[in-house]
């Protein structure tokens, strides 16, 4: 059994967005269910575009909500991951492109056949300057100096995070991933270069957590396990070999106090590993493969961090992972909505007992993250009813609490 | 007394505009109406909402029989894509409003085969928005006045929002949620943000 395989609900970027909604820390259930399900880890978002709308201006409430949303957190005793989120268009120039620049950059957000109205928000254009002194960098001082522990500028001792997961789903969500297309189809493809915009990050946020002394622990990439790859999309393994490949030529040693993240939805939901019983098992060998554990095994010997700075034994932390009822549905042919949440009660065990296991897929993962107590209407996978729907408990959050408790 | 689908069958437009009309504030008469969240979404709006019908039995516009057919009513259809004009005009996307009537069939799409309790919870949206702010409809709005009453809804005052601020916050994601149906990348599996 591995050692210490931490249990994190992610609560929904809703929770900063819009204070006191169902993904607000502080509302509903969320504080007892968390206690009662032995949960020792939360993760919160902090919308960039939210919080400082307008050119170094913060939005007072909502950052004070955010703090109120950690300060609970802290008082009740929980670990607590915070995960930057999105780009304010001020901040990454799109708000001072012109209507052609904005349509030149459509190959980057959309499909050729599909509508504009499907294209990648501005908000996920990544800033071209992620130096410390840039917006960026200046941002993420601000959350660094004000949520590390007994930070310089923290509104109290006891409003700090233990881990700034410093980016999100960036092979997913982000644009630009490539390059120009290197063929006369805009559209086609170019060479991957999400990765690099990671790196300057990464190497940003080392600078800014070392000049305040910080002793936050900053992580990421937050990957989404995504496996295919075009203009829209980075695979996850591409994007990893491309950090890691850059960082050691930088020379860059990311050191005990930066973790690498990954998302594991595909994982949970497929079942995937050996005996995976997603429905098409026998006839699709990547069933077989436990995404989670083949992204653990390319860290080996490349990424000396988190805890131990040791790069023969790196720990993988997962944020974010579920199954969605919808997906009960489509990709088990559930019907009937109790069978749909069996499944997804059933689906979480099964991820729990492959991660847990020391000597299989789950060597090195340090931690297992439940996205959402109260499910959302258009992504079910929380382990309680939507809050408007009464936020009932569903067999998951019975599975959920059985596990075993790690801080 | 709860709130039934009959509420709704008995009431003709004239009438219904005529009370929301009088019970409007600024910011429409959702709010002074006192349905919280999940009244507004859930579709059974039975306890507060009856508390506010005891004062107008007749008055309040639930759920048309049309939605229970599976199809989006014209009023509905055209709320929706005011919304997205108004919305994906907004900095975060700055797309032309003109998009909106993609995005409008794209969500008609989906919203037919949703369950009864889906389309419901869409339906009351839209009909809460459609209540709108100035004594407009919002799908009578211009466009700029409709993006003006998205972004108030969009204000907090306080790191705690009152219980008006909140549904008003409430009744913004939900519409937002809405517009995500058909606007962004579907490929983002219902975890896409449309923001204001």
């Amino acid at each position: 059994m591995a050692a210490r395989l931490r249990r994190c609900v992610a609560l929904g970027p809703a929770g900063v967005i819009y204070p006191g909604s169902p993904q607000d820390y502080r509302t509903g259930d969320n504080r007892a269910w968390l206690a009662d399900s032995g949960t020792r880890w939360v993760r919160f978002w902090a919308d960039w575009p939210s919080l400082m709308p307008l050119t170094g201006e913060l939005d007072v409430p909502r950052m004070a909500a955010l703090d109120a949303q950690i300060a609970s957190a802290r008082a009740d005793g929980m670990r607590i991951i915070l995960t930057p989120y999105r780009f304010p268009t001020w901040a990454n120039g799109t708000d001072t492109m012109t209507a052609e620049q904005l349509a030149a950059t459509m190959p980057d957000r959309r499909t050729s056949s599909q509508p504009d109205t499907r294209a990648k928000s501005l908000l996920f254009r990544y800033p071209d300057d992620l130096s410390p002194a840039g917006a960026f960098g200046r941002f993420l001082a601000l959350l660094i100096e004000r949520y590390s522990p007994q930070g310089p500028t923290s509104p109290t001792t006891s409003t700090s995070v233990d881990v700034l997961e410093l980016c999100n789903e960036p092979n997913l969500q982000w644009w630009p991933q490539q390059g120009p297309s290197v063929s006369e189809d805009p559209y086609g493809q170019g060479p991957i270069v999400v990765h690099d915009a990671i790196v300057r990050m990464f190497v940003s946020a080392k600078q800014i957590a070392d000049a305040v002394g910080s002793a936050i622990v900053l992580a990421g990439p937050g990957s989404a396990d995504v496996t295919s790859s075009h203009r829209l999309r980075t695979a996850y393994h591409s994007l990893a070999e491309r950090i890691l490949s850059t960082l050691t030529a930088a020379g860059v040693v990311p050191g005990p106090r930066f973790a690498w993240t990954h998302h594991n939805y595909a994982d949970v939901t497929y079942d995937h590993g050996s005996g995976s019983t997603a429905p098409d098992a026998a006839t699709n060998p990547a069933r077989q493969t436990n995404l989670a554990a083949d992204m653990r095994r390319r860290l080996v010997g490349r990424w000396a961090g988190w805890p131990a700075g040791d790069a023969g034994n790196p720990q993988l932390l997962l944020t974010e992972g579920g199954a969605t009822l919808s997906n009960m549905r489509a990709r088990y042919g559930l019907t009937e909505p109790a069978d749909q949440r069996r499944k997804q009660a059933e689906l979480i065990q099964r991820n729990w007992v492959r991660m847990v296991s020391d000597g299989g897929d789950g060597a090195g993962i340090a931690m297992t993250s439940q996205y959402l107590f109260y499910s959302t209407t258009y992504f079910d996978s929380g382990i309680c009813d939507e809050y408007e729907a009464g936020g009932a408990t569903r067999p998951s959050y019975d599975t959920w609490k059985g596990l075993p408790s790690f801080d | 007394m709860p709130a039934t689908r009959s509420d709704a069958e008995h009431l003709d437009a004239s009438a219904k505009w005529s009370w929301v009309a009088r019970h409007r504030g600024s910011l429409g008469g959702i709010f002074e109406l006192e349905l919280t969240r999940r009244q507004i979404l859930s579709g059974a709006a039975a306890t507060g909402l009856g508390c506010v019908l005891a004062h107008a039995p007749q008055a309040w516009p639930t759920v048309s029989p049309s939605s229970a057919r599976g199809e989006l009513t014209p009023q509905r259809a055209r709320t929706y894509e005011a919304l997205v004009a108004a919305v994906v005009a907004e900095p975060p996307l700055r797309l032309d409003p003109a998009c909106a009537g993609i995005a409008a069939a794209q969500f008609a799409d989906a919203y037919s085969p949703w369950s009864a309790d889906a389309r419901q919870r869409a339906d009351r949206v839209l009909e809460a928005l459609q209540r709108g702010p100035d004594g407009l409809p919002f799908s009578a709005q211009p466009r700029g006045a409709r993006a003006r009453f998205l972004r108030a809804c969009a204000r907090v005052s306080s790191k705690d929002p009152a219980a008006a601020e909140r549904r008003r916050l409430a009744l913004l994601e939900s519409a937002l949620g809405l517009v995500a149906v058909a606007v962004g990348p579907a490929e983002d599996g219902g975890r896409g943000l449309v923001s204001i």
